[in-house]
């Protein structure tokens, strides 16, 4: 039996096809999915978006060229500049959305998938799992994205702006996530740490 | 005949979906597989969801009304409020940009309200009305908030990267900590609120 997350109905598990996805019969919200090999796709994944958030965090997102000056940001910059700027609740909000939270689910799914495939169940096994549960909502960085596109724009009238390193590695970390999430079956992942266990 | 996990005696785990049978006499239990605390509904949905919705309203007033972005220059200062800075894309012609901001910065944050005041009135009279629909308006809302944070990253972006003292200086208004605040407020009203209770209604056995 399964009972769907957002109306509580009780219905019979369906067997998937690969790709398969089961609906809610009463609210069609989805059940479950099928994704073969979730597991390693999702780590693989992963892994891919750890190093490109890595790249994003070090190398600056923008910089701009006036009348012989340049100055560029990073991603922390930017908030730090709002910190600084007196606004610091807003700073530590920017920082928390695109920094410190994607860097935690990032972190937190390595940590359980990379145990779960490599043999043993993960020591934090219930805390991890539920810190990805609580942060996913407030993970922001693909919205940052779109802002340094309207900031670029913006800009571009008063002097010229280049795009660093840090946005391409940040749209590649935004791929990579969202491919992970998409190969993510949370059933397949449980079912891994059930055959684990003694 | 159908039932929910409700009616058979059977608590959800709200992070990895178990079906769990919880204690006896409804004493508090966590969920046997991840830990999570187990309740047959989110605790207190409507009365948290509430609070949230109501001080995003009042905090709606200050986000529009102050001014989000203050650029200094040689020969000007200027201050905009968010509806403010979207005429700017507009009149410069930068229609997309001007669309963008719109629609994440006004049209969002106010679709997010009415649409969260509609379900909470719907679910705490109890409606029967169009369940489905009323569910899908949920999950629309739930995905489609977080991209009201585009402008103040905007903001964040501008004053970190216009600062040259001669050109111009760029900071952000005092209406951006309000706006940040109906983002983050209007999430956890979403998040508050449990879309099962658009459902329970229909479950009664009346």
């Amino acid at each position: 039996m399964v009972a769907c997350p957002e109306c509580d109905l009780l219905q019979k598990e369906v067997e998937l096809g690969p790709r398969g996805v089961a609906q809610c019969a009463r609210c069609g919200a989805q059940l479950f999915r099928y994704i073969p090999h979730s597991v390693d796709a999702t780590l693989a994944f992963m892994i891919g978006a750890a190093v490109f958030f890595v790249i994003a965090n070090a190398f600056p997102v923008l910089s701009l060229e006036a009348q012989g000056l340049t100055n560029s940001t990073t991603l922390l910059g930017s908030a730090q500049a709002l910190y600084d700027d007196n606004e610091r609740l807003v700073a530590i909000l920017m920082f928390m959305t695109t920094i410190l939270l994607p860097g935690i689910e990032i972190a937190a799914m390595l940590y359980l998938l990379g145990s779960v495939r490599f043999g043993h169940v993960p020591r934090a096994l219930s805390f991890a799992y539920r810190l990805t549960e609580a942060v996913r909502p407030w993970t922001m960085m693909q919205v940052f994205l779109i802002a340094v596109i309207v900031s670029v724009v913006k800009l571009s009238h008063m002097a010229t702006v280049v795009l660093g390193i840090g946005v391409y590695s940040l749209a590649g970390a935004i791929m990579m996530v969202s491919a992970a999430v998409s190969m993510y079956d949370p059933r397949a992942f449980w079912a891994c740490v059930k055959e684990l266990r003694p | 005949m159908s039932t929910t996990a409700l009616r058979s005696g059977l608590y959800v785990c709200r992070a990895c979906d178990l079906i769990c049978r919880p204690l006896e006499g409804g004493r508090d239990c966590d969920c046997p597989r991840c830990g999570e605390g187990l309740h047959a509904r989110k605790p207190d949905s409507l009365v948290r969801a509430w609070t949230f919705f109501v001080l995003a309203c009042i905090l709606y007033i200050p986000a529009n009304t102050m001014p989000a972005l203050e650029s200094t220059t040689l020969l000007s200062f200027t201050s905009n409020t968010i509806l403010g800075g979207v005429r700017v894309f507009w009149e410069d012609g930068d229609y997309l940009i001007a669309g963008i901001i719109f629609f994440a910065s006004i049209v969002i944050p106010l679709a997010k309200l009415a649409a969260m005041g509609f379900l909470l009135s719907t679910a705490q009279a109890r409606s029967k009305w169009l369940p489905r629909r009323r569910a899908i308006i949920y999950r629309v809302v739930h995905t489609v908030g977080r991209w009201s944070m585009v402008d103040i990253y905007v903001g964040g972006l501008l004053v970190a990267i216009v600062q040259f003292n001669t050109i111009g200086e760029v900071s952000i208004g005092p209406a951006s900590l309000p706006f940040a605040a109906v983002v983050i407020l209007t999430l956890f009203c979403s998040l508050s609120f449990d879309p099962r209770l658009i459902w329970d209604p229909l479950d009664d056995p009346k």
